[in-house]
């Protein structure tokens, strides 16, 4: 190897993403269209056959059958409703209400920044995981509830990255044009400022999207999450536990249908990442 | 011969003062985000109405109930209420548990060491794992040393933990029959968890790891020790990757967390006698006292660990503290 090597730099691609991330936009897609479908394809998750109980992936059962005799396949597709419904709606809310507070903390600054800031730091003080069981146990475990929990602890890194780039860009030359022609301090947050942040909360919003998405299967997998019998990848995943010997059909299923969609955001995200050169580790 | 000389390039790391200032500042906030927690945790219980109906067990009458509430003075306004709850944290004291009837934070504590023990050594086999992948990633010899192994680690993230332990179990419990499924009867039973959490640590230190590898590989003081006539493996042993560990380390303090929560998903799905498994089945049977003693204790080691992490990083990398 030789010592010397000019530096490359990244230059920022445009046009067709590189094929691993077409596939993963491909595999995203394809969850997103059977899970949304669902209702409409004709399968039953609830319906048991207790002549047909734990058999193997076959012809008839594609993903073989569980102790009550239920389709896995069908249960897989109707699984991903509550994961991918929180997911998508606790990372929108998350979005919103760190680029809120953040837009607001960055260009207000002082008291509002301190207040908000310091808010954070007590919100990561709490390993979310746990703060989730608690609000869990204490006000019962529901969809809206999980989406509230979820949301409320993600909020913080979309807030850390949109608050330091808005003071990055509050006193840029064309942000102080717009100021001298007296434009109204909301139209400059909105118009001028808000733009900038929209290729950071793309990357961050699509590591919460994954990180809701785990959460909201591990809260299931305690039990804590989605209650069977509804259809749920964690709950499946939890109730494939104690069958492990007798059907690894039962788990491995949807288990591989939560590593397909986290492994396409994963991908996407740090496409989205090299895209706009953010760095979606939090170590800005 | 020059192995030892690398570890004397950490060794001098390690000799320059941390700054007072900068501790005490961190221990500071520390305590506030504490307090936060704790504040946090009395708020949440209020809001459920009657925080004496939540602690004492569903067979309890009115008197019972009544009897609690004045015991732990949730009949007293509530600043007062806030003070005691504080109070009663600092010592420890928390109603007894709803099903085994001991103190709730005893309990806890009983299972810290099985925590710990489980936590640390998956966060350092983990790390070490990750710094030899990132390292290999970013200076391996060839082509396929450079991408496959970090690429295997980056399709591990993708595997929720608890998905990943079912897959161990059925393989090395199941089929192989080479490792105990659960329970905590030997150190057997410890393999099959610290790898999985260690497999939520490896893949982010790598792929951080060799980035900052690569992102200072070219800076003027790493070219002057290549002029010097420095071996290019030393170079980038003492250079490269020993200025690169700051980042890193700074990674693992914010992962922490993640970590926590990984035990206790993991704990639950390997009958791990620890924190998170008292946890969890505190929630599930609903047994409030065990739980917020649990609740705060981890936000306590949660924060303590965080600290001793922002420590360790201006140890390693001097320049941290100044920012």
């Amino acid at each position: 190897m030789s010592a010397i090597t000019t530096q490359t730099t990244k230059a920022v691609r445009r046009g067709m993403p590189p094929v691993g991330v077409m596939f993963a936009f491909a595999t995203l897609g394809c969850v997103l269209l059977m899970t949304v479908s669902a209702p409409f394809l004709g399968v039953d998750p609830y319906k048991q056959d207790l002549m047909a109980i734990l058999l193997p992936p076959s012809f008839e059962h594609p993903f073989g059958t569980d102790l009550l005799g239920r389709d896995i396949a069908a249960r897989v597709i109707w699984g991903g409703i509550p994961p991918l419904f929180v997911g998508f709606t606790a990372t929108a809310i998350a979005v919103l209400l760190g680029l809120g507070f953040g837009l607001l903390a960055g260009y207000r600054q002082g008291i509002v920044d301190g207040f908000l800031s310091r808010l954070a730091d007590i919100q990561m003080s709490i390993p979310g995981l746990v703060l989730a069981l608690l609000i869990l146990v204490l006000f019962g475990a529901s969809i809206t509830n999980l989406i509230i929990v979820i949301a409320l602890e993600s909020w913080t890194m979309h807030y850390r990255v949109v608050r330091s780039q808005v003071m990055a860009v509050r006193n840029l030359s064309f942000v102080e044009a717009a100021r001298l022609a007296s434009i109204g301090e909301v139209w400059i947050v909105l118009r001028h400022i808000l733009p900038s942040t929209i290729p950071l909360l793309a990357v961050t919003g699509t590591a919460n999207f994954s990180q809701a998405l785990l959460m909201e299967a591990a809260l299931s997998f305690l039990g804590i999450g989605v209650q069977p019998p509804t259809p749920d990848w964690g709950t499946m995943v939890s109730e494939g536990q104690s069958q492990l010997a007798g059907g690894w059909w039962i788990a491995m299923f949807p288990g591989m249908a939560l590593v397909l969609v986290m492994w396409s955001a994963q991908v996407i995200g740090d496409w989205l990442a090299d895209v706009y050169s953010v760095r979606g580790d939090g170590l800005q | 011969m020059a192995t030892i000389s690398h570890f004397k390039a950490l060794q001098a790391r390690l000799r320059s003062p941390i700054e007072v200032r900068f501790l005490l500042r961190r221990a500071i906030g520390g305590l506030f985000s504490l307090w936060g927690a704790v504040t946090i945790v009395f708020l949440m219980l209020y809001a459920t109405g009657n925080p004496a109906e939540v602690l004492a067990p569903e067979t309890a009458t009115a008197e019972q109930v009544a009897e609690l509430a004045r015991q732990y003075g949730f009949d007293q306004p509530i600043y007062l209420q806030y003070r005691n709850f504080l109070v009663n944290i600092m010592q420890g004291n928390f109603p007894n548990s709803l099903y085994t009837g001991r103190p709730a934070f005893q309990e806890v504590l009983y299972r810290v060491p099985n925590t710990l023990l489980l936590g640390l050594t998956a966060v350092v086999l983990g790390a070490l794992l990750g710094l030899v992948v990132g390292y290999v990633s970013s200076s391996g010899r060839s082509r396929i040393m450079r991408v496959v192994p970090i690429r295997l680690l980056m399709i591990l993230q993708s595997v929720p933990n608890f998905f990943m332990g079912l897959l161990l179990i059925y393989f090395f419990s199941l089929t192989l029959r080479w490792l105990p499924t659960s329970g905590f009867s030997s150190w057997r039973n410890l393999i099959l968890p610290i790898t999985t959490l260690a497999c939520y640590v490896a893949p982010n230190v790598a792929r951080l790891f060799r980035s900052t590898m690569n992102e200072i590989r070219f800076e003027e003081h790493i070219q002057t020790a290549r002029a010097k006539g420095i071996s290019e493996r030393a170079v980038r042993i003492r250079h490269n990757a020993i200025n690169a560990l700051g980042p890193v380390t700074t990674l693992i303090g914010l992962q922490l967390g993640g970590v926590l929560a990984g035990a206790v998903v993991v704990e639950t799905l390997f009958a791990y006698p620890g924190v998170g498994q008292l946890l969890v089945q505190a929630v599930v049977s609903r047994d409030y006292p065990v739980a917020l003693a649990a609740v705060i204790l981890v936000c306590l080691g949660y924060n303590i660990a965080s600290l001793l992490v922002d420590v360790l990083v201006v140890i390693i990398d001097p320049r941290a503290q100044k920012r």
